[in-house]
């Protein structure tokens, strides 16, 4: 302007000036537009992310309701596939697979771009028979009551019935203590095990002990071996390998967390389980020998499996599966909500010997089953309850228990039995109880415990 | 060519600005500033997300209370929560769609869900 001749001071400003606002508050625009932009997008993602997320949960309701109505657990043996499309454009893919006693889901539900992965663990909503506070499967002699045994709850039981017995050392009841009622069948029987499921995995897992592998091809494995005593860290154990393999005793100090793949640890040899060790999710521990998991370790819905037995030390607690022949809770142990512990010999000779023992002051919350097919005598295939043990859920024998200890929730028993020196007792309670009113609501049981096939989420991984 | 040398040599120059810039400001700078403001008081985002939260808290109590009626729910934000409920063997798909409420409940925003249910 100045070069136009106008004088200083005479010179106009209103245009820069005006011409500047323009460019600032065209920069405010630009910038509260692009906040705007950005809000609106993140509130959308939202909408998006809850649409993809009920899609996933709707879609494991849905392939659980579906496999329940057809009844077919066959299908999720090897792994079965479901696809479900919503009226909202939402989408949901299922894969169903066993997990142990439990199932498998896991669902990717989807919504546009927009993606959610939930991987729950399903089981039974428990069959009428659960109803019963006892089913006493044995025609051919009397539900004895001594001591300070009783039971809240309906009672199954044979013709025989039940009746108080006096005992030395025990005061004898002065009527039958049952606070419900007693019905009697010509032939009662323990609900009808479905064996498939727990049959199916057992046999799996023999099978991946043996050598017998079955894998995908691009399954990452590891394999160490042979020795003498391993210790196995977070070093080993990667989060991309699905399975290791040790010939050895080993001792497992490793924290392990898996929500989408598993990881199976498959040992030929005994294990340990200490501190620090942590497994949480889909992680399965598999041995030929005894398994001890000590106190201070932290186990979350993993399988721990043995040939032999499983034993949880003093104080040691766990949410997990424990299968094997024999299993031992020791004082002061627990097994959380939703546990499972199953005595089975699938896959093992006959004549091996059954047993599930609860020490004083043992809890267990969720499930204590004994599966038998051997001829072995009652005594032989044995759930121990101790004074002062507890069991909040079900307790289900193909053989005899010996109930010293308190039941919340139900038993179904071929029989009952102890030994006072010099006898044997069978059919005999002499300080157990069983209150049926205390079963929380919402109790689920193993797949094939249970005569309906009504599945449900146990569990959110 | 007198003129304009005259015109350049005259103080009017800055009317001449001032009227150019009176334009402009008339024209371009009150649009934005109004454009700006009606901007920063937007708040379509956050409505957004008061109706996902309305919505996402219905389901959650129909899935608590197992509370599978129909419904509508006249909530203090002044929209219209719908609950519609369709049973498919053991199973319950619920919909909750969130309307402004007066608008002829047209629904601006529809979740649904679907719950097992044995009883």
């Amino acid at each position: 302007m100045f070069s136009r001749g106008i004088s200083p001071g005479q010179e106009g400003f209103a245009l820069p000036s005006v011409l500047l606002m323009i460019t600032l508050l065209s920069l405010v625009a630009i910038s509260v537009l692009g906040l705007q932009l950005i809000l609106r997008r993140v509130a959308l993602m939202e909408i998006g992310k809850v649409k993809a997320e009920y899609a996933a949960e709707s879609g494991i309701a849905k392939s659980l309701a579906e496999v329940g109505a057809a009844n077919d657990i066959l299908r999720v043996l090897s792994g079965l596939n479901l696809h479900f499309d919503s009226e909202d454009e939402s989408r949901s893919d299922v894969e169903l697979q066993p997990w142990g006693v439990y199932i498998r889901a896991r669902s990717e539900g989807g919504f546009h771009q927009f993606r959610t992965s939930l991987t729950a663990l399903t089981a039974c909503n428990p069959s009428s028979e659960f109803d019963n506070a006892l089913i006493f499967a044995n025609a051919t002699h009397q539900l004895v009551f001594t001591g300070s045994a009783g039971i809240l709850g309906n009672v199954l039981t044979g013709q025989p019935g039940a009746t108080v017995g006096n005992l030395s050392n025990y005061n004898t009841p002065i009527q039958i203590p049952i606070k419900g009622t007693l019905r009697r069948d010509q032939r009662p029987d323990l609900v009808p095990f479905d064996t498939l499921l727990l049959a199916s995995q057992v046999r799996s897992y023999q099978d991946l002990l043996s050598g017998k592998i079955k894998m995908g091809g691009d399954a990452h494995i590891l394999s160490l071996g042979s020795g003498i005593d391993f210790l196995v860290d977070h070093r080993i154990i990667t989060d991309s390998l699905d399975y290791l393999f040790i010939r050895g005793n080993v001792t497992i100090d490793a924290k392990i967390a898996r929500s989408e793949r598993p990881l199976f640890v498959v040992v030929n040899g005994d294990i340990l389980l200490k501190e620090p060790f942590t497994a949480s999710g889909l992680v399965a521990i598999l041995g030929s020998g005894a398994l001890t998991i000590q106190e201070e370790v932290k186990i979350d819905e993993a399988i721990l499996y043995s040939w032999k037995s499983v034993e949880l030390k003093e104080g040691a607690t766990v949410s997990a599966q424990l299968i094997a022949p024999s299993i031992l809770l020791k004082s002061g142990s627990r097994a959380q909500y939703p546990s499972a512990l199953i005595s089975t010999i699938v896959g093992l000779p006959d004549s091996t010997r059954q047993s599930i023992f609860l020490s004083d002051g043992a809890q267990v919350e969720g499930f204590v089953g004994l599966y038998s097919t051997g001829l072995s005598a009652q005594t032989d295939r044995l759930i121990t309850v101790r004074p002062g043990a507890n069991v909040t859920g079900a307790i289900f024998s193909g053989g005899a228990v010996t109930l010293d200890g308190t039941v919340q929730g139900c038993v179904m028993t071929r029989d009952f039995y102890f030994y006072e020196p010099p006898t044997k007792y069978f059919g005999w309670l002499r300080s157990g109880t069983i209150d049926r009113t205390r079963l929380p609501s919402g109790y689920l049981v193993p797949y094939g415990f249970s005569t309906t096939k009504e599945l449900d989420v146990l569990d959110w991984l | 060519m007198t003129i304009l040398i005259h015109i350049k040599r005259d103080d009017g120059y800055t009317l001449l600005e001032t009227v150019v810039a009176m334009a402009l400001f008339v024209s371009v700078l009150l649009p934005l500033g109004v454009a700006v403001g009606n901007l920063m008081l937007d708040r379509t985002s956050d409505e957004f997300s008061l109706r996902l939260r309305l919505a996402e808290a219905e389901m959650s109590r129909t899935m608590v209370e197992r509370d599978f009626t129909w419904a509508s729910i006249k909530t203090s934000e002044g929209y219209l929560v719908n609950r519609q409920v369709e049973r498919i063997g053991f199973l319950r798909n619920v919909r909750i769609s969130v309307s402004k409420s007066g608008s002829g409940e047209k629904s601006i925003l529809v979740i649904s869900k679907t719950f097992l249910d044995y009883e």
